[in-house]
């Protein structure tokens, strides 16, 4: 039956995203443990760390209410049901319809606002600053991510994501990679990764998603970090699924070669990691907005036919 | 142009204002989704027509309900606190929690999040300029229609600024005044009035399939009968979005169950923020309203007339504490608007002559009138 094999496809993308998302934190952190000389924490580190918060108690400050105690929840289930819009295996079921990653960025955005508010929540001036910060850099982050998923519509002449991904026709290396590198830039925007954020600090040049979840405890802070590592693998995926071509290979291969390339990406993250600094705060919007023109140019580019090989 | 009020919103301190400068930016929103609408009837894309139409439509609903739900709220905040000023408030999430719990309900659904009606109309008009963008022929359309994703997306991110910080900082945290510790309940049937409108904007936000017939005729008016292929894939779109919908509030609902049991286990103890060692400061280390938004009013400063008045005490001993004023002027208001309105007032005190308060004269004018209208029918 069709649905259920949707409804087998679609909970198979949530197992995978559960199941290796902590993998790519561990592969991150190894490289950039690598690159300053160190041995660094085993590859499964975040898996070990995500069943000692689950085992832990929670500490809750007098100043926050039920807010901050609900967040954690709709944060990690908003997170991994954006997944379902990035289905895994090509093919098998998919939710489609018309602004699709529409509801796939919103989803995340409704995550972001939980995430702020139970932040405020604290009365603390960390966290306000790391608010503060998130706010911003979501805001002009969200039209970049919008520009280049025309640009992979427009390409695939679908007008639903999931469908331009999973069902590919036309391939254009130079677009595909005007469109990759914005994607790329507003993932290591929205994921806290440098030169955006450091996520080994919580210091005031560093304070952006580290600090939302100073106060976090527990549960908690297990479901947050997991909905992070989420994040991370959803938009790694994204980029992962616009640049694979969609070829006959049997899923099992093909399932194969998508998780090691999305290996490779957080790989790639944790190469620039390494090399680059925390970028000044006013450089940031420039930053972001740079790579909005490249997304741009890669829609302007998607009108005309020259580069169709 | 008009979502770019948003900026203005943001920079406001006083919550009524914020709200009405928001209330501009929905109407932005509004007219992007007309522009898509009439764009799609003079290009014969029916699609794009119906789309933009119905998300307009839909918004003015949407917008109405919300948006009347905040300034329920604002004006029980105000009646209750005695200050619509931001930087006033705090931690009143704790003293009024039904006003509150409703606020954050309509301020999740004001930034278009999904759950929410907001959502629902936003979509409509994405969906209509993805159509745009991508199934259109030729090169203006598609680059309209990705200007108007553009914008939307913006506003909707600056629209998640503003709410966050308006929420945040009015509802939570701790009072940034003495007098916030003694406040009186908000009394029932303000309470009654914005639980009245949540059902709607529920309804809207979970089951938008129930809203096209609603919305049918008043577009069919506007586009003519071409669109009714269209409307179909509307049903469609908005079925599984529903149902979409409904299977995630489901989840988060399992979810929360299961992590109460699990936070219940161990008991939750209650202590202070975490203040890296410098603990018990007092409600002023807070991020205050303005400092919260400051990132966005700076970088916009230009567009928004933002004004600064530091006064510093220079001395390397300084004798007087530092002040700093920060404010976000409507120069269009006062630039533009407030100037038309003065010129034509100058103008038109020229005939207040006209208006002496003397009885006879007036019924001079009025025998002078009818003398007039008289030859008037004679002579044609």
């Amino acid at each position: 039956m069709e649905v259920l094999n949707m409804i087998i496809n679609l909970l198979f993308s949530l197992a995978v995203a559960l199941l290796f998302s902590p993998l790519l934190c561990g592969i991150i952190n190894r490289i950039k443990a690598l690159f300053a000389g160190r041995k660094g924490a085993p590859l499964l580190q975040m898996y070990f760390d995500l069943y000692r918060l689950f085992r832990k108690q929670t500490l809750v400050s007098r100043t926050t209410t039920l807010v901050f105690l609900i967040s954690p929840v709709i944060i990690f289930v908003t997170s991994l049901s954006a997944v379902i819009f990035v289905p895994i295996l090509p093919g098998g079921g998919y939710i489609s319809f018309t602004g699709d990653f529409i509801l796939l960025f919103y989803l995340l955005g409704l995550g972001r606002f939980f995430l702020v508010i139970s932040a405020l929540d604290t009365g603390s001036p960390f966290e306000g600053m790391g608010a503060s910060r998130e706010v911003f850099f979501s805001a002009m982050a969200e039209p970049v991510i919008f520009i280049a998923m025309l640009t992979i519509l427009r390409l695939n002449g679908a007008e639903s994501f999931t469908e331009a991904i999973s069902t590919e026709t036309g391939k254009n290396w130079i677009i595909l990679a005007l469109t990759a590198i914005p994607l790329f830039i507003v993932m290591l925007a929205e994921n806290a990764r440098l030169p955006f954020d450091d996520p080994n600090t919580h210091l005031e040049l560093t304070m952006i998603h580290e600090v939302m979840i100073l106060d976090n405890s527990g549960p908690g802070l297990a479901l947050l970090e997991w909905a992070a590592a989420i994040k991370l693998w959803l938009f790694s995926l994204i980029i992962v699924k616009i640049l694979l071509p969609v070829t006959a290979l049997s899923p099992g291969i093909y399932f194969a070669v998508t998780i090691l390339s999305v290996l490779l990406i957080s790989m790639i993250v944790g190469v620039v990691e390494s090399v680059l600094a925390r970028s000044s705060l006013p450089k940031v919007p420039q930053l972001l907005f740079s790579s909005g023109i490249i997304a741009f140019l890669g829609f302007f580019l998607s009108f005309s036919n020259f580069f169709v090989w | 142009m008009l979502s770019s009020y948003i900026l203005f919103s943001i920079g406001q301190k006083d919550i009524k204002k914020l709200l009405a400068y928001c209330s501009v930016e929905n109407i932005g929103i509004i007219m992007i989704g007309m522009g898509l609408g009439v764009a799609g009837v003079s290009f014969d894309y029916p699609r794009i027509a119906l789309f933009g139409f119905a998300g307009a439509l839909l918004h003015v609903l949407n917008h109405a309900l919300f948006k009347g739900l905040l300034f329920l709220g604002a004006g029980a905040i105000i009646r209750e606190t005695g200050t619509g000023e931001i930087d006033k408030l705090g931690g009143l999430l704790k003293k009024m929690p039904l006003t509150g719990t409703l606020f954050l309900l309509g301020s999740l659904a004001i930034s278009g999040l999904p759950l929410f009606n907001g959502f629902i109309s936003e979509l409509f008009i994405y969906a209509g300029a993805i159509i745009g963008a991508v199934s259109s022929e030729g090169a203006i359309l598609p680059m309209v229609s990705a200007l108007a994703i553009l914008s939307l997306a913006l506003t909707g991110g600056l629209a998640a600024a503003g709410f966050t910080k308006l929420f945040g900082t009015v509802f939570l945290g701790r009072g940034r005044t003495e007098s916030l510790t003694e406040i009186l309940p908000v009394p029932g049937m303000m309470k009654t009035g914005m639980i009245f409108l949540i059902p709607l904007i529920v309804l809207i936000g979970m089951a938008s399939f129930l809203v096209l017939s609603f919305l049918e005729r008043p577009i069919l008016l506007l586009t003519g009968e071409a669109i009714l292929p269209a409307f179909l894939q509307l049903k469609d779109i908005t079925s599984t979005l529903s149902l979409i919908l409904g299977f995630i509030l489901g989840a988060m609902i399992i979810c929360f169950f299961i992590y109460r049991l699990k936070v219940r286990g161990k008991a939750v103890v209650q202590s202070e923020t975490w203040g890296c060692g410098i603990s018990g400061g007092d409600a002023s280390v807070q991020y205050t309203g303005s400092s919260f938004t400051a990132p966005i009013t700076e970088r916009f400063g230009s567009l928004l007339a933002a004004r600064k008045e530091l006064h510093a005490d220079e001395k390397i001993f300084p004798q007087k504490s530092w002040h700093l004023k920060t404010r976000v002027e409507d120069w269009f208001l006062s630039g533009v608007f407030i100037k038309i309105i003065q010129v034509l007032d100058k103008g038109l005190a020229l005939l207040r002559w006209f208006q002496c308060g003397k009885a006879g004269i007036y019924v001079l004018y009025i025998a002078l009138t009818v003398l007039i209208l008289i030859i008037w029918k004679f002579l044609i």
